[in-house]
């Protein structure tokens, strides 16, 4: 009969998680296997040392690099504070002088004369890692960290952000997020929308401390007013938005698919674990919402829908994935067996389908997901 | 050596980053081998599937219900089955990996690391993140970074010739720390290419060790006033060719089950075009328009030269190319008003479901409006690559390390032969769409033959050829390449409204003669019925191929399309006007017979 392909999103009810945290730099485990921890807590630490800021010495002082050590005050160990003097030059009997000041607090690591930089290494600083996870801890090395816990699971098609966590809340089921709809109830929360949401409904999001925002569908210019740029590669995650965005259906003005938001409604008022990374790409990375909902045990009833290659047959309920009919749901009625023509004149491999709407239509079988 | 081992039957796949194409080859009673049939599935490197060979599978399925030859058994293809099933030999290529996305380190952002982020953009890759000294992040958020980024490959330099060691060591340990796993982990390890101070290589090796695929280049900042950038830019090319397009998961299983050993795609593709190019004695270029890169050949007097350009494609990158391009370059090619957010909007989606197709028209010619601007970039890159890095040591200047120094090696006059393949090219619904598209990208001048890979099986032949080069000449000939259109195409001083050329067809039934106007598409539909011969007589200003205002007279070649003259000049330059521009695209399309709409609908 052929198969059919989703993007392989997953969203499960209810399935084993499990999250590898890795330690920071030098860092030690804070936990140890069989402890319960929450989304929150920290699972390992580090004291790091602090970011190296180089000082183009000669280049301010206007010496060539060789004859930059001679003219500075300072020396390699030396502790210096942020605007303290390192060196200075006077030309034309002291009528221009030139100073070198240090733009950070740190102590002095290396003077080069090769290349003429003074080298600044500023304090160390504690670093922590967070379970990100509310479950229990399952194995812990020198690098790393697991969190495991059951939980239920959404995966979206694109995000934007990194890892969260909030309480979930629907504020609008089927029409898009607008002002209206956020309130200062919104602080903290991840807020769900059924459709779409407008650049001035996020900006107000943002104003609400609003800590994620679930939605079908975006616009492009939407994306494009957020992060000020065309996406060209999509690999996102470490966007410093104050947010973090998943949309679970795709660009332009889309309907969210009934079963995921019937499973985020089951859930709202509940604490989530969220993260907008994308790598799209061979190797694909979706962005997530994961709800623990039972603390971790080796079950063996959670229960993934993630797909597999699913036959389709007669009666087969599908999503169809393009336009004209992107974001429809429909039954499947004929599976030519031959490839048919289609409007683009393309000879493919088609379906004949009942839309939810009661149309029947042909669909390429490529734009179609299988949703049983 | 076909005959000795009586080879029946033949399974190709090539697996790409959006789709797996197969096909089968069988030996006729007449003892000819034809082309039986192709069946095509989704590429499975993503989860739930995570395994090349599902989609595979699933291809040869699709094709034995075509074929009604049974091919599949048990989840594997047969093989040294009866002579009315299975095949004798299975042989795959593979660009499943996709696209390179690169990291650079260096030790100053203004120096070093901006000569190798030069050297990395000019082989074709995009550069996630560049991580220098003076960046600003501490360690630590470098090593979160390389780690979320999951670079393909990593250019590290840093260093004039004798300057600073200390730092590179120092990036090399953050490097160590930060053990960058490939998107697929299974049988490389990152190549790290070395392109900095050489003093510290043996420590930067010392430190990263057997972790890392390290690979020594020429420093791409010997000194603070030159850059080389050309030994980089080709160790990037080589190590995504051979290590990073071909990997998928399930790459070791497919390893298992073929008859040879898998070849890169670029590989066997451009395996077919240098034979092309060598017995035909003429120059040929050809591109492959792929969902996360495409790849332009040439064979030009006997030089052949590949590139990958690894970030313009039509699924995984198309937005990367909306992006490079800019959308009133896609644009300018529709027949229709369209916006930016129609634009966009259909390319992010076909990016987030990149095995989708146009069902509409509307979609289809929006994507051959990227297709165009996709095989302009790779076309571009390939001219660059040809010519401009030849020279090795430049003086560092944005503009010096892009601009072609000297006389560009491959010019669109001296191509004999221009094929095009890929899924937008192979597939295209109409074969006069596939032509229009390779007129408006390629732009050639004079005569060129026109080909298209009747069903996107070049690669699926090349490595075919290393085994059996005879069976893949023979269907390269019968089933592969199909002459689209002969073009003749004008340059020179076109002045508007008046004739720029007499064109004479003879046909044993007696001459016709034609004046030419500029700004125009003319196709010649005879060849379809008979062979013919014409007769060109440009205006003494004008050029057909020969020269300025120099009359030939040649034969044409029976063709899909047929004659296809172009009087739009060169370069070819679009109306400002929205609507005139939309006219003209239209009265272009209707004059090739691209599409039916009405040139003023």
């Amino acid at each position: 009969m052929g198969n059919a392909f989703t993007p392989g999103l997953l969203i499960a009810p209810r399935t084993a998680v499990t999250k590898t945290r890795k330690l920071p730099l030098g860092g030690h485990a804070t936990v140890s296997v069989g402890d319960i921890v929450t989304h929150d807590q920290t699972v390992g630490m580090a004291n790091h040392q602090g970011p190296l800021t180089l000082v183009r010495a000669a280049e301010i002082l206007e010496l060539d690099n060789d004859r930059m050590e001679k003219h500075l005050s300072c020396h390699v160990g030396d502790i210096v504070e942020k605007d303290q003097l390192l060196g200075e030059t006077s030309h034309f009997f002291d009528l221009v002088r030139n100073e070198c000041r240090s733009p950070v607090k740190g102590f002095i690591e290396e003077i080069s004369p090769t290349n003429g930089f003074i080298a600044i290494r500023e304090p160390a600083t504690i670093l922590e890692v967070s379970a990100y996870l509310s479950g229990t801890v399952t194995r812990v090395s020198k690098t790393d960290v697991d969190v495991s816990c059951t939980a239920c699971v959404i995966q979206g098609i694109f995000g934007l952000g990194g890892e969260s966590s909030g309480e979930i809340m629907i504020v609008s089921e089927d029409e898009d997020i607008t002002l209206e709809n956020l309130t200062e109830e919104c602080e903290g929360k991840i807020i769900v929308g059924g459709r779409s949401i407008e650049k001035d409904a996020i900006d107000m999001a943002k104003l609400c401390k609003v800590k994620g925002i679930v939605v079908a569908s975006i616009e492009h210019k939407v994306i494009h007013d957020i992060l000020g740029e065309y996406i060209g590669v999509a690999i996102t995650g470490q966007e410093n938005l104050g947010f973090t965005l998943i949309v679970t259906e795709g660009f332009g003005k889309l309907k969210m698919d009934s079963r995921t938001m019937e499973l985020l409604k089951q859930h709202k008022g509940e604490t989530a674990s969220f993260n907008g990374s994308t790598q799209i790409r061979a190797g694909v990375v979706r962005p997530e919402v994961i709800i623990p909902v039972l603390e971790y045990c080796e079950s063996k009833d959670a229960k993934s829908s993630l797909a597999v290659a699913k036959e389709l047959q007669i009666g087969t309920r599908i999503r169809i994935i393009r336009s004209p009919y992107f974001g429809e749901l429909a039954e499947v009625t004929e599976l030519p067996e031959q490839p048919e023509a289609i409007a683009t004149e393309a000879k493919v491999r088609v379906l004949k389908a009942k839309l939810d709407s009661g149309e029947t239509a042909t669909i390429p079988r490529a734009n179609v997901e299988i949703i049983d | 050596m076909a005959e000795e081992r009586k080879i029946n039957a033949i399974i190709a796949t090539d697996c790409g980053s959006t789709t797996t194409k197969v096909i089968l080859i069988t030996r006729t009673p007449e003892g000819e081998y034809r082309l039986a049939g192709r069946g095509e599935a989704p590429t499975t490197v993503e989860a739930p599937f995570d395994d090349v060979t599902i989609g595979v599978i699933n291809a040869v399925t699709e094709l034995q219900e075509i074929t009604g030859r049974k091919l599949v058994e048990n989840g594997k293809i047969i093989l040294g089955g009866d002579s009315n099933e299975g095949a004798d030999l299975y042989l795959s290529t593979s660009s499943a990996g996709g696209g390179l996305q690169m990291a650079v380190i260096g030790v100053v952002a203004s120096l070093s690391a901006e000569s190798a982020q030069r050297a990395a953009l000019g082989a074709g890759a995009i550069i996630i993140d560049s991580f220098t000294y003076d960046d600003g992040r501490t360690e630590q958020d470098r090593v979160e970074r390389i780690r979320h980024i999951r670079p393909d490959m990593v250019l590290f330099s840093g260093g004039t010739e004798g300057g600073t060691t200390k730092h590179l060591v120092e990036m090399a340990e953050t490097l160590l720390m930060a053990d960058p796993k490939p998107r697929f982990g299974e049988l490389f390890k990152v190549p790290v290419i070395f392109a900095g101070n050489s003093e510290a290589l043996p420590l930067v090796t010392d430190v990263l060790g057997k972790k890392v695929d390290l690979i020594k280049v020429n420093n791409v900042r010997p000194t603070m006033e030159e850059e080389d950038l050309n030994d980089a830019g080709q160790a990037i090319h080589r190590l995504f060719l051979e290590h990073v397009m071909a990997q998928a998961p399930g790459y070791e299983k497919l390893m298992s089950w073929v008859s040879v050993p898998i070849m890169p795609t670029p590989s066997a593709f451009g395996q077919c075009i240098a034979a092309v190019g060598e017995k035909e004695k003429i120059n040929v270029l050809a591109a492959d328009i792929g969902g996360a890169t495409t790849d332009v050949f040439s064979s030009v007097n006997g030089r052949f030269t590949r590139t990958v350009s690894a970030n313009y494609g039509m699924s995984y990158n198309i937005c990367n190319v909306v992006k490079e391009a800019g959308f009133e370059n896609i644009l300018r090619w529709l027949p229709f008003e369209s916006s930016v957010n129609e634009l966009w909007d259909m390319a992010l989606n076909k990016m987030i479901r990149p095995t989708t197709i146009p069902q509409t028209a509307r979609e289809l010619l929006i994507e051959q409006a990227i297709v165009r601007e996709a095989l302009r970039l790779s076309f571009a890159h390939h001219m660059r690559l040809a010519g401009g890095l030849k020279g090795i040591v430049r003086q560092r200047s944005v503009a010096e390390a892009f601009e072609q120094k000297g006389a560009a090696v491959i010019n669109a006059g001296d191509m004999d032969l221009i094929i095009g393949s890929g899924g937008a090219l192979s597939h295209a619904p109409r074969r006069r769409q596939t032509a229009l598209i390779m007129l408006d990208s390629f732009e050639p001048e004079g005569i060129t033959e026109l080909d298209v890979d009747s069903i996107f099986m070049l690669p699926h032949l090349g490595v075919l050829s290393s085994v059996e080069p005879d069976i893949a000449l023979e269907v390269l000939h019968r089933d592969c390449l199909i002459p689209i259109a002969t073009s003749l195409s004008l340059k020179g001083q076109l002045k508007e409204k008046e004739v720029c050329a007499e064109l004479t067809i003879n046909t044993p039934e007696g001459e016709t003669n034609y004046k030419l106007y500029p700004g125009r598409l003319y196709r010649f539909t005879e060849t379809a019925e008979k062979l013919f011969s014409f007769t060109i007589r440009p205006d003494r200003e004008v050029d057909a191929g020969e020269g300025p205002g120099v009359e030939y007279e040649r034969k044409a070649r029976f063709s899909a399309v047929g004659l296809v003259i172009d009087t739009r000049g060169r370069p070819l330059v679009l109306p400002d006007d929205p609507k005139e521009r939309i006219r003209k695209n239209r009265s272009w399309a209707k004059a090739i017979g691209a599409f039916d709409m009405e040139e003023d609908s």
